[in-house]
């Protein structure tokens, strides 16, 4: 390719790339998604909790919930993947 | 007829001996279920999500997989399958192992005449059949992006070394559509290429060889856009890691913890077989291939052994090194050396469908 070409796709590639990267250090996730994932300041139980909005009831309310899957990812043949999502989630 | 054979005597063989192998794998499958059944494990399971529901915008909140979510896992493997899925009205598992096996078959030609090219004119029978008989290609075979990030990279790695550029930068752009480390395999290729047209002075030649690395960053920025108006966070797929265990550290760190706790042994052994066939390599002068392996394995190693020997030995970059351990052998000890190899493959398969953690 022509050297012209070739500078010209490098300025708008890396235009594109520097805006994708200061999108990438502002994350607009939720609070408790940054405070676990990104900042590492809270532990898997706080984020799992917190997430889960009302977590002691609802596992008291319904003893199988070990086994829903509220979202859908099947590892069994034949069982229902997609249950309800719980409202009041975090997000 | 006969001349059309002959000439095309190498894509021939390698269609030959790809067919053959496929057919022995898919038949193995029988008494476990079924073939996209007993073929869809671990990661399959979370492409077959993609496939089936696209990318949400949570984490999963099942206790099972509390935390979790698709984003690491790249969208132009479980896009291509989804479009199979739509045009051919097959299951998602189905639509997967399509897309793979039948890009076997080009993995399979691409690299025999990668091989017959670039690294031993001679000798590409053996090549053809220990990348198809071998525990190596057990990954190509099943619901997996190692076929279709293998066949980009060694077409990556041909259009280096032809200067075909164009085509060049389509592959790397399509590599990190894959997967994170697509990036970093054309980062080698344009130092490759770079330090090369230094060496004969050629400006438009060192332009060129920079390129790739531009289009490789389009493809990896496209998926952070995306992730970012999915979830707000464009790093998703790099934090995301944290909840399969992985984190950033120094790679001896990794080796270190898995002796110490005495867990991932696997990945411990695949870590110092790996480390050997990378000397091998630099040492029979393959440079691009064996710089491609270890920024690979470097950069797994610096989140942990899991999976390693995947990343590693499922590459056929890997495999084009293993066969130059036969460089002086004889032909008995070839013939011999296939014959172990095809029997480690039908086991290693045996492992995979009987849910064996080692090989995932």
């Amino acid at each position: 390719m022509s050297n012209k070409l070739i500078i010209t796709f490098f300025i708008i590639i890396s235009a594109f790339d520097m805006f994708v990267l200061s999108k990438a250090m502002h994350p607009t996730a939720s609070e408790n998604y940054i405070n676990y994932f990104i900042k590492k300041n809270i532990s898997t139980t706080e984020y799992n909790s917190r997430e889960l909005y009302d977590y002691d009831a609802l596992r008291e309310a319904n003893p199988d919930m070990e086994t829903w899957r509220f979202r859908a990812i099947c590892q069994d043949k034949g069982r229902e993947c997609v249950l309800p999502h719980p409202v009041n989630s975090s997000k | 007829m006969k001349t059309i054979l002959k000439s095309n005597k190498i894509l021939f063989f390698s269609f030959v001996i790809s067919a053959l192998s496929l057919v022995i794998f898919d038949l193995e499958t029988i008494p476990f279920g079924g073939l996209t059944y007993s073929t869809c494990k671990w990661d399959c399971l979370w492409y077959r999500d993609i496939i089936l529901h696209g990318y949400q915008s949570d984490t999963y909140l099942s206790l099972r997989h509390m935390g979790f979510a698709a984003w690491p896992f790249f969208p132009l493997f479980p896009g291509l399958a989804a479009g199979i899925r739509y045009l051919t009205g097959l299951s998602a598992e189905a639509a997967a192992l399509l897309l793979n096996q039948t890009l076997f078959f080009f993995l399979v030609a691409i690299s025999a005449l990668y091989y017959r090219k670039f690294i031993d004119t001679q000798k590409y029978v053996l090549f053809i059949l220990v990348l198809c008989l071998s525990p190596f290609s057990l990954w190509y075979k099943i619901q997996y992006t190692e076929c279709i990030y293998g066949a980009l990279m060694v077409c990556i790695a041909y259009f280096t070394r032809d200067k075909k550029y164009v085509p060049l930068f389509i592959c790397s752009f399509l590599e990190t559509l894959t997967r994170p480390t697509g990036i970093l395999l054309v980062g080698t290729c344009s130092a490759y290429l770079m330090i090369e047209a230094i060496r004969t002075r050629s400006l438009n030649g060192f332009l060129n060889g920079g390129f790739p690395i531009m289009a490789a960053s389009l493809g990896l920025s496209v998926y952070m856009l995306y992730l970012y108006y999915l979830t707000g966070d464009a790093l998703a797929f790099s934090h995301m890691q944290s909840s399969w265990g992985r984190a950033f550290g120094f790679p001896g760190k990794w080796i270190i913890d898995a002796i110490t706790h005495g867990r991932r042994i696997n990945g411990v052994i695949a870590t110092f077989i790996s480390m050997f066939f990378l000397y091998y390599g630099f040492k029979k002068r393959m440079y691009l291939e064996t710089s491609i392996l270890t920024v690979t394995f470097l950069f797994a190693l610096s989140s942990g052994v899991l999976s390693l020997h995947r990343f590693i030995m499922g590459n056929p970059l890997f495999v084009m090194i293993f066969c130059r351990l036969f460089d002086n052998t004889s032909t008995k000890i070839k013939n011999y050396a296939i014959l172990v190899i095809s029997i480690l493959g039908i086991i290693a398969a045996y492992m995979w469908f009987n849910d064996s953690h080692y090989l995932f």
